[in-house]
């Protein structure tokens, strides 16, 4: 008997539910995206100075201390972490739209295609990407463009985004080849179904269990990468918080001062490790094989 | 099982960037080289500076650093010392109108300077220093194709060998600054017979390997680690230097090289920032010496051209083409409060160009006025109109377009450290206090200042505001207010007046002040301080301390504005 959509999705949501860690992580980023949108609810404002409370220890008041211009810390983290969490996102969302679709092309096409765009995959991927990010970021800060500015959201995640979608493409492509093998695609390409209709509307929706979970990991890298970034000047500027600029800011207090950069460090740790074990929960849980035995075991 | 080697190392990389990164890890610097570099003398002092020297010849790139080497091995004509004196260092006296060493034809409005040179002093390779040599550091100088503009060059008509040891410089004007422009922090005589004339000044191998005829003689040079200078046998001050080796080494974070001097592994910071003087105070191994003047004018600079445009009558800046916005600016900007809280009161705040000897003017003191700030803007027409925080252009009389938004974008330099950052968010808080946004941006020192054909920043015009520190060696200040303020100077590449700041009532009085009459140029002086205070192309903040970090064995040690801190190297002892 064939499983039914909904009997997979039951079974992946059981598998995800039974990952200890993926849970812990789902409620651990969960919180962090909350407090991060509720950022506002706190008393301070993050980006005005109050130099009679600068560098003040964690207390009842400012809970994570404060910055060298009497910043509340907490609230700053908060702000940090939007602007960390969305450049993550939208860094996801741009590989995603480039690896995705050359992955797609080359897995179902085959043939010189395949051979032209993993050739470029590979290139991309054999550059240093952190040095290249560097470079990047150098480049476009010089840029001004109404909606590339200096050391923007946008512009950071872009620079990050666009060496981070190699990965997708290989996944997808691997997913590609496997599934335009499979009798009902067969089947669609006899009923004359285009090849556009093939690959969005019958192998993709199969293949992207994979896609999601390298999602969540790369959202991971992102961040750090965002992290390293700001941490070397061609990220976030002052005063808009990240948590990279933020451990940046921390670096000449660290000895007499270390929560401004444990916090932070804090803050990416757990976000990185909860979008990791959620990423692992995911891996398992589309795992094809662990969802058959589980729907098997049912029918 | 890939996923989840990857899931291990994330928190890995974090610790290492949130923890290691911050504190210990940078801390490997400082042992990963302990062996090679190991002194083999007791007579050994440790330099620790942020990056590598260009070169030994400053003209290169003048980052200071090249500088600082150029002083252990190699002498110009004359050089300054802390308190702005003149003294010989090749020349066996310094020329004046008294011994007969400068001529002045007051009718033609010229002059020649006679330079008579040691006879005892020669290149570490025995040969002697003539004056052949300083005659072909000039023609290196004055070479079309690879020499380099210096200041005053355009002032010189010819030099001219008198003799072994000595020449004369003819000069088509009066040059105030003639003493030191064979010399100071900048210039070094080269030696004839081992530089390459046709590499050129700027590109020849002798100014990274260089002859001395300073107290060290350079032994090994490993890029981004060290450099190890070893004493100068022929050194003509012979038995100074008293120190045996200096190592020179490359510390890039300046948490570090405060940790390398307190804990004994180095002897010497360089240009220290308040913060680290701050927190070596009370220290037993380690003082700070601070230079008896100040030098370094911390200084807002308005680009009154419009951004990326270099004409500021052609296209005037949409915003601080106006002079009451920046006179408004100005009077938004709390001094005393940065000062306090930034800089520990140790900044002295500056209102003017001229304010060290012997050209100080009594130009007042601009006050702090927020309301004052806001009526200027708003008789300017510049109005908040819809309550957004940010002033829009209401019938304002720069020509930008009604509605206009006040928002520019605001650039420093990360390496002067965070003092210099939190002072840029400041006042861009401040500004935001009376409706003007400014948009943070760090930018690296060398973008800032490069070329404008290298997509230099300021050069090309491609900046609203920007703060950073400058002032000039020395005691003259003619060249400087030249390249700073006059016209001819406002064309990119041929000086440094990036404010596109055009006055010809200034540069009429720039011209004035190439005279050797003292009193005369001092009254010029002054009225060129009242017309910058009138026109404000950029807001004077204040001074920052000349420091240098030394441990307490060295005796002898002196920061100054005049040149680096190893100006006087050879009268260092250690205890």
């Amino acid at each position: 008997m064939i499983p039914q959509p909904s009997e997979f999705s039951i079974a992946i949501w059981k598998r995800f539910t039974r990952h200890r860690g993926a849970i812990i992580g789902m409620v651990i980023i969960s919180l962090i995206i909350l407090l991060c949108i509720f950022a506002f609810l706190s008393p301070f404002n993050p980006e005005k100075s109050s130099l009679a409370e600068k560098l003040l220890p964690p207390s009842s008041v400012h809970l994570l201390g404060t910055d060298a211009l009497g910043r509340d810390l907490l609230t700053r983290i908060l702000y940090g972490g939007r602007i960390s969490l969305t450049v993550g996102g939208i860094a996801v969302a741009i590989s995603l739209l480039i690896g995705v679709p050359i992955g797609a092309l080359a897995g179902y096409y085959g043939g010189k295609i395949d051979s032209i765009l993993m050739r470029i995959t590979d290139a991309f991927l054999s550059l240093p990407s952190f040095l290249v990010l560097i470079l990047l970021a150098a480049i476009l800060r010089e840029v001004e463009l109404p909606i590339l500015q200096r050391n923007s959201v946008l512009t950071i995640s872009l620079v990050i985004g666009a060496l981070s979608w190699m990965t997708f493409a290989r996944l997808v492509r691997a997913a590609f080849l496997t599934l335009r093998e499979m009798d009902y695609v067969s089947a669609s390409r006899a009923l004359g179904a285009s090849d556009r209709r093939i690959m969005l509307g019958h192998i993709l929706p199969n293949g992207i269990g994979v896609v999601i979970v390298e999602a969540t990991l790369q959202l991971g890298y992102a961040i750090i990468q965002e992290a390293g970034l700001s941490f070397l000047n061609f990220g976030i500027q002052q005063p808009t918080p990240s948590w990279g600029n933020l451990i940046y800011a921390a670096q000449s207090h660290f000895t007499k001062y270390p929560w401004l950069a444990v916090f932070p460090g804090i803050a990416i740790f757990l976000t990185i490790v909860s979008v990791n074990y959620i990423g692992d929960g995911l891996r398992d849980a589309f795992d094809p094989y662990k969802v058959m035995e589980k729907v098997g075991e049912w029918t | 099982m890939f996923t989840r080697t990857r899931t291990l190392l994330f928190p890995a990389f974090m610790v290492i960037l949130s923890l290691a990164i911050v504190s210990c890890g940078l801390r490997s610097q400082s042992a990963g080289t302990e062996q090679s570099i190991t002194p083999d003398s007791t007579s050994s002092i440790t330099i620790v500076i942020p990056e590598d020297p260009p070169s030994f010849n400053p003209m290169v790139a003048d980052t200071g650093y090249d500088s600082l080497v150029m002083e252990l091995v190699l002498l110009g004509m004359a050089d300054i010392d802390p308190y702005g004196n003149v003294f010989p260092e090749l020349a066996a006296e310094l020329p004046t109108i008294e011994n007969g060493g400068v001529i002045v034809d007051e009718d033609a409005g010229t002059m020649s300077v006679t330079w008579t040179m040691r006879e005892d002093i020669q290149w570490s390779d025995g040969t002697p220093v003539t004056a052949d040599d300083a005659l072909f550091t000039w023609e290196a100088i004055t070479d079309p194709v690879n020499g380099s503009w210096i200041p005053g060059i355009d002032y010189v008509d010819s030099i001219e060998k008198l003799s072994q040891y000595s020449f004369v410089v003819n000069y088509n004007t009066l040059y105030p600054n003639y003493l030191t422009q064979l010399g100071g922090e900048q210039i070094a005589i080269w030696p004839a017979h081992y530089c390459d004339l046709e590499q050129g000044f700027i590109a020849w191998d002798c100014g990274r390997e260089p002859l001395s005829d300073g107290p060290f003689v350079l032994h090994d040079w490993l890029k981004g680690d060290h450099m190890t200078f070893h004493k100068n046998e022929k050194y003509y001050l012979a038995p100074k230097p008293n120190i045996d080796q200096v190592i020179v080494r490359i510390v890039p974070d300046d948490a570090v090289r405060k940790t390398m001097m307190l804990k004994g592994d180095a002897d010497i910071d360089m240009w220290i920032n308040t913060t680290v003087a701050k927190d070596l105070e009370g220290s037993d191994v380690v003082k700070v010496s601070m230079s008896p003047t100040d030098r370094w004018l911390m200084r807002m600079f308005f680009n009154l051209a419009q951004k990326g445009t270099v004409d500021s009558s052609a296209t005037p800046h949409p915003i601080l083409s106006d002079v009451n916005v920046r006179k408004a600016i100005r009077s938004a900007i709390d001094i005393d409060t940065i000062n306090s809280e930034i800089y520990f009161g140790l900044a002295t705040p500056v209102w003017s160009e001229f304010f060290r000897p012997p050209y100080q003017c009594n130009v007042p003191r601009p006050t702090y006025d927020l309301e004052a700030a806001k009526a200027l803007l708003e008789s300017s027409g510049w109005i908040d109109s819809d309550n957004d925080g940010v002033r829009e252009c209401r019938g304002c009389s720069t020509g930008a377009p009604e509605g206009y938004k006040m928002e520019m974008e605001f650039i420093t330099y990360p390496e002067f450290g965070e003092p210099l950052i939190l002072t840029q968010q400041l006042i861009a808080e401040m500004l935001s206090d009376i409706g003007v946004k400014a948009n943070i941006s760090v930018v690296e020192g060398s973008i800032l200042w490069d070329q404008a054909e290298n997509g230099g920043i300021e050069q090309s015009g491609n900046f609203d505001m920007d703060i950073w520190d400058d002032g000039y060696p020395g005691i003259d200040p003619t060249d400087y207010i030249w390249e700073m303020y006059s016209q001819e100077a406002l064309v990119p590449g041929f000086g440094n007046n990036v404010m596109r700041y055009n006055n010809s009532e200034v540069d009429a009085l720039i011209d004035e002040a190439y005279t050797l009459d003292e009193a005369s140029r001092k009254e010029t002086f002054c009225a060129i301080a009242e017309r910058l205070d009138e026109d404000v192309p950029m807001v004077y903040l204040f001074t920052t301390p000349n420091a240098e970090a030394h441990s307490t064995r060295i005796e002898g040690v002196q920061s100054s504005v005049n040149d680096m801190v190893t100006w006087n190297i050879a009268d260092w002892t250690l205890k």
